[in-house]
């Protein structure tokens, strides 16, 4: 059980800056979620905690203790990896009694057993205790490198994009048997992904990260419904929210050449002048097409998801994604009308990309 | 009229048989998508139809001609590989006019010609510049530029844009059936990702370990999946399946998964449909997609009280997992519709739910038209 606190974390790498005074805390028995796109900062992040690397600047506390001159041994937190660390001539048994073994633990003949019943119990990887792991599937090797960690009862688990090798079915399986598995231990979970599917469907809270720094923490709903500014915006859900150039006239924004108008709610016209240009941001399923609306565009692309279908639409040169049910009938090159909900619109600045709302 | 007919081929690697009687007609201006996991033989089908492999048995005909015995080179159909295998040495504008050189084609028509579908591929500003000059989407305009300016009978496409990030691989997405609806040439297209099949695909053909499950529509494979493999394969998140027992409870057809679940009501006639359809056990695999459970806060007629477990918020919308019983089924529901560890209502949309037969795992179809597939 542990509270993992990093505050004004720095780490370069020559001139590069791969991450940049970073603060957060992620809470004893939480399933945190480090997310963004590579070249972020959150590997390295994640090696700053688990003692692989040390930080230029800023202090990193595990249960209010100052780890700065601590081994990785004595974090004792469990790290995960994409690629499975198996011994391949060993047995599941094996691999998973190893890292019981050492010298240091001094732990009884008994005791490793039980742990080792108890982790492959957790995994449902029982049955295949007594198998090489080079005879197995990818999903079944991510369940042992797991299961490694488990025996060790670690203080906190970090998973560099575990499920990032195995093919979509299993990851799918897995997002679920992993989501499982932290409820069922209750410890600190830190989970590091590009993919954001897997980031909202699994986090308490999601830390995005661009660029060696923090854009948002918040809930998986907080983010998606209030991202803090268009990188979280767009990074977040899918399709990416279609973001177009709009500007202020008399208390109205238009956009879209034109196409689209609508009056500002007083929050919005507080903080911003007349005339002055902003960016506009609206979700897919809030574009909504049907019969006589506002917006009349044309069909550009259709994709077919089975359940929806995201259509893109044109509008005097301004491309437009909407999502559709999947029973729709639509057909590229059809002359459409549709709405913008705008209660539903997000406003940015332009200069400091922030959400004005 | 087909423009490529495949009969009962089959093809082995050593004791491998990774083409089982593979029978399929891709007709004229048709986009047809092969899809399947790694190792199915799609790939090594898309080679067979190129003359890249050869067949162990059966028929190849490309416009009514056999070509089994032909050489790539007389086939008359352009490839493009995963891997962009441009000529490094050579500018985009002689990489694709390549293939023309041995035309004894006007200078003025091999101009023309590369203009033509630098055009359509909108590459036109790239021509100068080297392979090493360019991005990954661009050296891929540029490889399947050099395919189309021979304007062959046949674009055949290995993975076209798999090795490109997720945001490229969309835009190339929208691109690539632009230009089929332009160009309108016979396209076989191999990808394991089911979102490029179900998006580009007028018909998509699903293999699994050498052998076709399924060709249809997108539409018709998501919704009328031929088999239990295709069900599971299409669709995301995957079809839910339990496996079920039949009985019959005054006038309604009982359904009730294994790990002590609450039954769940059909209509009489279930068991009669059926049985029409070879299935006279009363054990049966039953497979819902997420959007076709219905949920609510309150008990609604055929609903059953389950309890929520875990929620997976994913913007939009969110994925519930179910307890029937024993059995987890997940559920996409509206966004914070159902709190983790709440009991809510659930029912299957009958008409939307799908029945396998246990041993064949071949699809057991008892919608309201009879329609078998």
């Amino acid at each position: 059980m542990a509270e993992i606190k990093l505050e004004g974390v720095t780490k370069a790498y020559g001139a590069n800056r791969a991450v940049s005074e970073l603060s957060l805390t992620v809470g004893d028995g939480e399933f945190f979620v480090l997310l963004g796109p590579t070249g972020a900062g959150k590997t390295t992040t994640l090696r700053l905690i688990v003692g692989l690397e040390r930080p230029d600047a800023g202090r990193i506390d595990i249960d209010g203790a100052d780890v700065a001159d601590w081994s990785p041994a004595e974090r004792d937190i469990a790290l995960v990896f994409q690629y499975y660390s198996l011994y391949p001539r060993y047995t599941v048994r094996e691999n998973l009694a190893f890292p019981l073994k050492s010298k240091i633990r001094k732990q009884s003949q008994g005791e490793i057993e039980e742990r080792v019943a108890r982790a492959a119990s957790i995994l449902r990887i029982e049955h295949l205790l007594d198998r090489k792991t080079d005879k197995l599937s990818g999903g079944e090797m991510q369940r042992v490198s797991i299961g490694r960690a488990i025996v060790r009862e670690p203080r906190a688990f970090l998973m560099d994009e575990p499920l990032s090798n195995l093919d979509a079915k299993l990851r799918e399986l897995l997002r679920a048997e992993l989501k499982d598995l932290q409820m069922q231990l209750r410890s600190t979970f830190l989970f590091v992904t590009h993919d954001q599917v897997e980031a909202m469907s699994m986090g308490d809270r999601v830390a995005v990260m661009n660029e060696g720094r923090i854009a948002q923490v918040a809930t998986p709903q907080e983010i998606y419904n209030h991202p803090r500014d268009i990188f979280v915006a767009t990074f977040i859900g899918s399709p990416a929210m279609n973001v177009f150039d709009g500007e202020i006239a008399g208390g109205q924004v238009r956009a879209l050449s034109g196409a689209y108008g609508a009056a500002l709610d007083d929050t919005i016209k507080s903080r911003v002048a007349n005339g002055a240009k902003l960016k506009l941001g609206i979700r897919s399923e809030n574009v909504r097409i049907g019969q006589d609306l506002p917006v009349r565009g044309q069909v550009h692309h259709v994709e077919n998801h089975g359940v929806e279908q995201i259509v893109t639409l044109k509008v005097n040169d301004h491309l437009l994604n909407a999502t559709l049910p999947g029973t729709a009938r639509v057909a590229i090159g059809e002359a459409v009308s549709f709405e913008l909900q705008c209660e539903k619109m997000h406003y940015f600045d332009p200069t400091t990309a922030l959400n004005l709302s | 009229m087909a423009d490529i007919v495949l009969r009962d081929i089959d093809k082995f690697f050593g004791d491998n048989h990774v083409i089982r009687k593979l029978n399929l007609e891709i007709r004229h201006k048709e986009f047809v998508v092969l899809l399947g996991q790694s190792g199915c033989g799609k790939t090594t089908t898309l080679r067979a139809i190129a003359g890249l492999e050869e067949i162990d048995a059966g028929e190849i005909r490309v416009d009514d001609v056999p070509v089994q015995d032909r050489r790539p080179g007389e086939r008359d159909i352009a490839f493009v590989f995963q891997l962009f295998a441009l000529y490094p040495h050579l500018t985009a504008y002689q990489n694709i006019a390549f293939p023309l050189r041995a035309t004894r084609e006007s200078g003025a028509e091999v101009r023309r010609r590369v203009q033509e579908v630098a055009s359509a591929l909108q590459i036109e500003h790239l021509l100068d510049r080297r392979p090493s000059a360019l991005s990954g989407g661009d050296m891929q305009r540029v490889a399947i530029g050099r395919a189309l300016v021979r304007r062959p009978k046949a674009l055949l496409m290995d993975e076209p844009i798999g090795a490109l990030d997720a945001k490229l691989r969309a835009e190339m997405r929208v691109e690539l059936k632009r230009l089929h609806m332009e160009n309108e040439s016979t396209s076989i297209y191999v990808t394991h990702d089911q979102v490029e099949a179900t998006s580009l695909a007028d018909r998509i053909a699903v293999m699994h370990e050498g052998v076709l499950q399924q060709v249809g529509t997108p539409v018709e494979v998501y919704h009328r999946p031929a088999n239990l493999f295709v069900a599971q394969f299409i669709g995301s998140p995957v079809m839910n399946v339990a496996s079920a027992t039949l009985s019959t409870e005054d006038d309604r057809t009982m359904v009730t998964f294994e790990g002590g679940a609450a039954p769940l009501p059909f209509a009489a006639d279930l068991r009669r449909k059926l049985a029409a359809e070879g299935c006279d056990r009363a054990d049966v695999l039953v497979g819902i997609r997420p959007e076709n459970i219905l949920v609510e806060h309150h008990e609604a007629p055929d609903s059953v009280p389950v309890e929520a477990h875990i929620i997976e918020p994913l913007g939009a919308y969110d994925i519930v997992d179910l307890k029937f019983g024993d059995k987890l089924m997940r559920a996409r529901t509206s966004s914070g519709y159902v709190t983790a560890g709440s009991t809510v209502w659930a029912r299957l949309d009958e008409t939307s739910t799908h029945f396998f037969d246990v041993e064949t795992e071949r699809a057991l179809r008892i919608e309201q038209d009879g329609g078998h597939g």
